[in-house]
């Protein structure tokens, strides 16, 4: 009896496993880890930007045009106006986050409070809704981010704004069918039964089951957005020259490519590359993360 | 023994919607007209076989499905005439246990916020306080409060039954509607499970209505049966008094199909001919004459009455006319 007790005192007291860390779970993805270094890096590089670059990123010095990398200072090379290509990528950083975080707040923001609705509430209101994104989702996306960026009037900001429109049916789609089949579970009725209020079942129950979903679509869409802010500037709708932005340098050192100037289109280019790939990985990490079977309690 | 819960003629029809302008072209009558009243303290078993409409009824007292018609008084409170607002205040008296504890258990949560949850919904306790009852309530439940801070899928399904009675009772309700709260369990751990459940009514005085599709689980449970088939109430009896005089040919073969722990034991197995009728088109008269081996002329005609065939043993069949 006395053993028995002591046992179970010892079972009191002992520290329960320690819970596994958020950063734990998510080191165990090696690439994970190497596409958080890659977005880490990115944002570095646009918050330091300033101190990083070596030249004004839009200042024209025409005689140092088409300059190799390494070539009289400028560690990448000079473009076709003899601007530094080094300052631009580093400036271009900047332009693009903002471009994914931005369009990507504006289709998150939009779509799951469409989604969340539509799925809760079914019925009529949530056959317009989803039927309304059907008809957005049915145009080609770059297409109609290139007719919303147009009838907007060319510039950064309604890049950012087509490019966020154009993926509110993603999220809205997700929202909706997590919401359809999240409501269905019994743990929602059991909210009910204690009598929850239809608000806070939302918003404490189906809204964070769902959130695993929304933050991997989300991080995916953060390059996706990225890609396509890039292509419409490198179409002349996004971001106006000089502005560095990285589509746009892409853009205009496409005419040298040929003529053997590649540095001009190449490191834009491989910037593009690196940080797409660097939401991409997250993305997949952070689901690894939000699955709560991977969790322990303390 | 006071009345706790009546229930009066109650209904609840699923519209079947068909066609493209989504028209009402017919309902499945889940619960059809059924009434009774549980006793204060008592534990009302109801089983049938499964579509049958039992875990309908129970859901239509909580009004977690808003019922087509009928009564429910509780204490005296017609529940079905409550406001969404007063409903909502009014469950603390009338909580569910679920069948599957693993998806009635929000995932995300851990146990403490799982418990703290009606408490801080219904009740004006501090933190501190709210603490302290969730410690209790699981300490009355058998899981060691040092479990608290853990998510349900880190427990046993016993445990998280376990869990799942402990919400219940957070708010001391006197009625519970338990929901096939075993038949998710091992046959082990059932037994664990349901003389908890009894202790637990016999300390705070609770009233159940046990539902189950387990004729030895409600048999072992409850102190009165209702035998439920496609939508009503065929047979309601003590259940000493069911389980010795089964009056009805549907009960008849329910009780010759549990199984027995003996394989030498020879006995008459009544073995039902057919399915369960399709409930959005039920036989006429009697829903069960189709399946019935004393099926008589009226059977196929009238729809036979609920009536006290012996002192509180009621019966819905025309052979006891």
């Amino acid at each position: 009896m006395d053993d028995l007790k002591r046992k179970s005192n010892q079972q009191n007291t002992q520290q329960a496993p320690q819970r596994a860390t958020v950063w734990q779970t998510f080191s165990r993805n090696k690439l994970a880890v190497i596409g958080l270094i890659l977005i880490l890096f990115w944002v570095v590089v646009a918050i330091f930007a300033p101190v990083l670059a070596t030249h004004d990123p839009n200042d024209p010095i025409v005689a140092e045009k088409f300059m190799h990398p390494g070539e009289g200072g400028h560690i990448l090379g000079t473009d076709n106006f003899g601007r530094d290509i080094f300052s631009r990528v580093v400036y271009g950083a900047r332009i693009s986050i903002w471009a994914g975080v931005i369009s990507v707040g504006i289709s998150f923001c939009i779509g799951v409070p469409l989604g969340g609705i539509a799925g809760y509430y079914g019925g009529a209101i949530g056959n317009v809704i989803m039927r309304v994104m059907d008809g957005l989702s049915a145009f080609p996306s770059l297409v109609l981010a290139i007719t919303l960026a147009v009838s907007m009037g060319r510039g950064t900001v309604s890049a950012m704004v087509a490019v966020g429109i154009v993926s509110i049916p993603d999220y809205a789609r997700l929202m909706f069918a997590q919401t359809s089949s999240i409501k269905a579970m019994p743990y929602i009725e059991a909210g009910r039964a204690v009598g929850l209020k239809t608000s806070s079942l939302i918003l404490k129950h189906i809204f964070p089951n769902c959130l695993s979903q929304l933050l991997v679509r989300a991080t995916l869409g953060l390059g996706m957005a990225i890609l396509t802010v890039s292509s419409l500037s490198f179409l002349g709708l996004g971001v106006q020259p000089p502005t560095a932005e990285w589509g746009a340098m892409i853009s205009d050192g496409r005419r040298y490519i040929v003529s053997g100037e590649w540095w001009i289109t190449t490191f834009p280019g491989l910037a593009i590359m690196t940080s797409i790939l660097g939401f991409n990985l997250v993305g997949d990490g952070v689901r690894d993360i939000l699955d709560p079977r991977n969790r322990t309690g303390s | 023994m006071g009345t706790l819960l009546e229930v009066n003629h109650l209904k609840k029809y699923f519209p079947i919607k068909k066609g493209l302008l989504r028209r009402q072209a017919g309902a499945v009558k889940a619960v059809d007209d059924v009434s009774f009243s549980v006793g204060e303290c008592e534990t009302f078993g109801v089983v049938g076989e499964s579509g049958c409409g039992k875990s309908t009824t129970g859901r239509s007292i909580l009004r977690l499905l808003e019922p087509t018609s009928g009564e429910v008084k509780f204490d005296g409170v017609d529940v079905c005439k409550l406001s969404p607002e007063e409903m909502r205040k009014f469950r603390k008296h009338m909580q569910i246990v679920f069948q599957d504890p693993m998806s009635s258990l929000d995932p995300r949560w851990t146990v403490d916020k799982i418990l703290a949850e009606p408490l801080k919904l219904h009740t004006d306790m501090t933190a501190a306080q709210v603490d302290d009852r969730v410690k209790e309530l699981m300490e009355e439940v058998g899981l060691p409060s040092y479990h608290a801070y853990k998510y349900p899928h880190e427990f046993s399904g016993g445990q998280r039954q376990r869990i799942g009675i402990a919400k219940a009772l957070s708010l001391n309700p006197r009625f519970i509607v338990c929901d096939e709260p075993v038949s998710a369990l091992d046959v082990s751990i059932q037994s664990q499970v349901l003389n908890l459940m009894k202790d637990l009514q016999e300390k705070y005085k609770l009233t159940y209505l046990f539902i189950s599709h387990d004729l030895s689980v409600v048999k072992y449970i409850s102190d009165r049966i209702a035998v439920m088939y496609l939508g009503r109430i065929v047979e309601l009896a003590k259940a000493d008094e069911l389980f010795a005089h089964m009056l009805h040919p549907y009960t008849q073969a329910l009780i010759s199909a549990i199984p027995l722990p003996d394989p030498h034991i020879k006995r008459d197995r009544i073995v039902l001919s057919g399915d369960v009728p399709n409930p959005s088109a039920p036989p006429s008269g009697c829903t069960f004459h189709e399946r019935c081996a004393h099926c008589k002329q009226i059977c196929k005609e009238a729809r036979p009455e609920f009536k006290e065939v012996f002192p509180g043993h009621y019966v819905a069949c025309h052979l006891y006319d």
